[in-house]
């Protein structure tokens, strides 16, 4: 049976929800940034290193996004490594590293240096979040089981489970050249990195 | 019958069934009763067609007056927040930029005649002025570069353009070194400033990379009269977009 009064109501509801739930749909033009989970200022270093310059960097297997493990040690007498550790996947700065990172594969090259990018996110998250980035060169390894422990053997495992934005240089021979803990909150310049890898090939 | 009192009831105001009144079950339950009362009856179905016909008029009042409702109260709630937005955005006229102390050329294509230091917007010879803010860290700004240098190319091409309108881009929260890696990167054309003290970004509201602005020069005065956020697919038509806007420049309407 037609019913006027409720076409009305359906009219009054559709316009208001036209309106309320529409509105949203105006700023939905941005894209990564509107999946970015807001963190807000954090404590800048939240662990104790266990590893020094010097030292030999502890080993680790940890899978790869493309389904290989890769191992520290496949590496030795070939190439240097740079680990990149970044907090976690969808939070602002960690999102703002890896893609700069991911245009200076030449630069890389040239120091015969390969990098690694770790967080301590599942293999999902992190295929879901690098490829809001585009297509990284370098491989991403998951450090989520057991939880953080590559991070933890560094000692850049913060109290709430997330690793700290730390980088470490490795050379051929498997030792640690320099270390980065960096400021959480903060990108570390890339002019500083390029300069270390510039060092290690003297 | 049962049916055809159920049609007389469904979808009427409920003023019609007012209990006060006789019901409808009244009458219909008494149609049998004499002409009399089958006289009464037809006069009351013509009362609820002219109730129905009122509804129906009322109807569209009332749709005009949501429609005003809603109008009305939607104009100045975002005209408020276009203001306050407009009051953020205007920050940008008052940026500080760093000549880069070993790229002439940045200020030589801006018509700027002091080499180095800092310079404002209103040192920049020009009657319009588009900044991209990008991040050399922003993947939508790496894929999108080509096309910004062709927007330098499409402006540097344009007689109407040419020395009139000028590109600059300023890396938010970028060091000197990640701005002249961005610049090399991809063969950018147009002058590149860094934000190494992230002063740019912090004056800014939370926008997204990359963003642009477009403030007309007036003498001393500076406004933003356009901005877009994210990348534009013809350069082309960004600029006549951007020209079309600004008002200024001969050859288009005010």
């Amino acid at each position: 049976m037609k019913n006027p009064r409720h076409h009305l109501l359906v009219e009054i509801i559709s316009i208001f929800c036209l309106v309320f739930f529409g509105m949203p749909v105006l700023h939905a033009s941005d894209t990564l940034k509107d999946e970015i989970y807001q963190v807000g200022t954090l404590k800048p270093i939240d662990s104790t290193l266990k590893v020094k310059v010097g030292e030999m960097a502890p080993d680790f297997t940890l899978m790869s996004l493309s389904g290989k493990a890769i191992s520290l040690k496949d590496y030795l007498g070939k190439k240097n490594v740079m680990l990149s550790f970044v907090p976690a996947a969808w939070t602002p700065v960690c999102s703002d590293q890896w893609p700069g990172y991911n245009i200076a594969k030449d630069e890389f090259d040239s120091y015969n240096t390969v990098l690694l990018g770790i967080t301590v996110d599942n293999i999902p998250t992190l295929y879901a979040w690098t490829k809001a980035m585009g297509t990284l060169w370098f491989p991403v390894l998951s450090d989520f089981w057991p939880h953080g422990k590559t991070a933890q053997s560094y000692g850049v495992l913060r109290s709430s489970g997330t690793a700290e934005r730390a980088i470490f240089i490795i050379d051929k021979k498997g030792e640690i050249r320099y270390i980065d803990v960096h400021d959480i909150n903060k990108r570390p310049p890339l002019e500083t990195i390029m300069a270390e890898l510039e060092e290690l090939n003297k | 019958m049962p049916s055809a009192k159920r049609t007389a009831h469904d979808g009427l105001p409920r003023e019609i069934r007012n209990p006060v009144q006789p019901t409808y079950t009244h009458y219909f339950k008494t149609l049998e009763k004499g002409p009399h009362m089958r006289a009464l009856f037809l006069l009351k179905v013509l009362e609820m067609s002219s109730c129905i016909y009122y509804y129906s008029v009322m109807k569209k009042i009332m749709r005009s007056l949501i429609i005003c409702m809603i109008l009305f109260g939607i104009i100045p709630l975002s005209s408020y927040a276009a203001a306050s937005e407009q009051d953020c955005l205007a920050a940008i006229t008052k940026v500080k930029l760093k000549l880069p102390p070993d790229d002439p050329g940045v200020a030589a294509s801006l018509g700027i005649k002091q080499k180095d230091g800092q310079i404002t917007l209103n040192d920049i010879d020009a009657e319009v002025i588009i900044i991209e803010i990008f991040s050399m860290y922003c993947p939508f700004c790496q894929r999108h570069a080509p096309m910004t240098n062709k927007l330098q190319t499409v402006i540097e091409t344009r007689s109407d353009t040419r020395g009139k309108v000028r590109l600059l881009g300023i890396g938010v929260g970028n060091s000197p070194y990640e701005v002249k890696f961005f610049k090399k990167k991809y063969g950018i054309q147009f002058p590149l400033f860094d934000d190494a003290n992230s002063a740019v970004l912090n004056s800014l509201p939370d926008i997204r990379t990359p963003y642009y602005f477009a403030i007309r020069k007036t003498g001393r005065s500076l406004n933003v009269f356009f901005t877009q956020q994210g990348a534009f697919e013809d350069p082309e038509k960004f600029l006549n977009t951007v020209l079309n806007k600004s008002g200024q420049l001969p050859g288009r309407s005010q």
